[in-house]
């Protein structure tokens, strides 16, 4: 039975109602990433009583994240955020069903999360996992919610939804490899995330409601500092679809999943015989990795180091935090190299192990 | 023709403009032609991701600009 006093004023609504109540207790939604986006979007579902919420993120609570991350507070830095999450949005609103995986999503867990869940909502912060998410949202043919940010400026858009265009049909994935994004901090101002996410929730109810115009086929972009909103309208580009779909389904098939390393399976892959483990950063980057077969080659040089490679040996690729190390392995696939591995996270997810 | 062009994101980090415009003497010019212009002024955006709106409508490399013309350049976003 849906509590009708907690959702009268949405209940109201005549485009509500309480089936629309129901339909949003019955529905099913997944939010990777509970960070700067992942809060407002969790509070805001959850007040709104959506029935069932996974949480993703294998991160724990820092306090350089207080300034935008409302669900968090100082007695929690250090807790598991999945967890510290779910308790929080528990309290905020006790009657729906909250499942934390607290672990990072990668193309290993991947399929064993998304099963059963209708919506992703996308709140990560590396471009190489909204590509794998992208994927199995056109796989699984089930919308993905997106928002991104930098600095003072937001992106939110509404990939796979009925049919509609992919994130790979707005942003091609290069395989240049000097076409690489950035993976330094910058900074953010707290309360964009907040509104990002705020956005990115609307989208969830209007998707789980049938209501209004989905934001699919455009891309809103928000600039909080000068306050100028701008709507690009894309379409759907056939190829960039099938190239996420088939992406998509080779990895719910499991097909695809070993490429990535663990810190332990990279550790142990480091000291197998005969291995090149290549360093992709630049030589100047922290901290350091040092072995017998570790080589410093950075992304650019790449192309032509491999040239000397045999095409079977085997090869494992890092970098710092996992972006950089990915272009590589793709670049390296697609060049021929058959038994291509890269550090999922990169070595700052190996901190633990070295010294 | 002059075209007004805006930068977002990272890009407009490189460039240190949110927007500035460009004036040529063709009539109409072709996407990657105009691409290829900005990155002979900005030669770090070569080294970037991004994708380009014709007034407001994302465009290929054969989409022919004009006068008056708005383009975007747009980089994903990576934060979250």
């Amino acid at each position: 039975m849906i509590n009708t006093k907690r959702y009268n004023r949405q209940i109201i609504l005549p485009e509500i109602g309480e089936t629309g109540q129901q339909k949003l207790q019955d529905a099913r939604v997944l939010v990777i990433g509970a960070g700067g986006l992942g809060c407002p979007v969790l509070q805001n579902l959850a007040s709104a009583g959506v029935g069932n919420i996974g949480i993703v993120d294998g991160d724990v609570v820092d306090e350089t994240n207080l300034h935008r991350q409302l669900l968090y507070t100082l007695k929690d830095c250090g807790n598991i955020k999945a967890e510290t999450a779910k308790k929080a949005i528990l309290e905020l609103n006790p009657e729906i069903n909250i499942t934390a995986f607290s672990e990072f999503f990668t193309t290993q867990n991947a399929p064993r999360i998304v099963e059963g869940y209708h919506i992703i909502v996308d709140c990560t912060d590396t471009i190489a996992v909204r590509y794998f998410i992208n994927d199995l949202s056109a796989a699984k043919k089930i919308p993905m919610v997106y928002a991104s940010i930098h600095k003072f400026e937001g992106q939110v858009s509404v990939f796979n939804y009925k049919n509609g265009p992919s994130y790979r049909c707005l942003f091609p994935e290069q395989e240049n490899l000097n076409a690489v994004p950035n993976c330094a901090e910058s900074g953010v101002l707290g309360v964009l995330p907040n509104t990002l996410g705020t956005l990115q929730a609307t989208e969830v109810l209007k998707i789980i409601l049938e209501i209004g115009t989905v934001l699919s086929g455009k891309l809103l972009i928000y600039d909080a500092l000068h306050f100028q909103t701008q709507i690009i309208d894309f379409t759907k580009n056939p190829k960039a679809v099938e190239k996420g779909f088939i992406n998509g389904t080779l990895l719910l098939n499991n097909k695809k999943n070993n490429e990535d390393l663990t810190p332990e399976a990279f550790l142990e892959k480091c000291s197998q015989l005969g291995m090149v483990v290549i360093d992709v950063r630049e030589s100047d980057e922290v901290p350091e990795f040092k072995r017998e077969n570790v080589i410093q080659i950075p992304l650019s040089e790449l192309e032509e180091y491999s040239k000397n490679l045999h095409k079977n040996q085997e090869i494992v690729v890092f970098c710092q935090t996992g972006q950089r190390s990915q272009q590589a392995m793709n670049y390296l696939k697609n060049s021929g190299f058959v038994g291509v591995f890269h550090l999922a996270r990169g070595i700052e997810s190996l901190k633990n192990q070295i010294q | 023709m002059t075209i007004t062009l805006k930068y977002f994101g990272s890009l407009a980090d490189i460039t240190k403009l949110r927007e500035e415009q460009f004036t040529f003497d063709e009539e109409t010019i072709s996407v990657s032609a105009l691409k290829s212009k900005v990155e002979g002024s900005y030669q770090n955006i070569q080294n970037t991701t991004y994708t380009i709106a014709v007034n407001q409508t994302m465009s290929d490399s054969q989409t022919k600009i004009k006068d008056q013309d708005v383009i975007a350049f747009l980089p994903p976003f990576a934060g979250g």
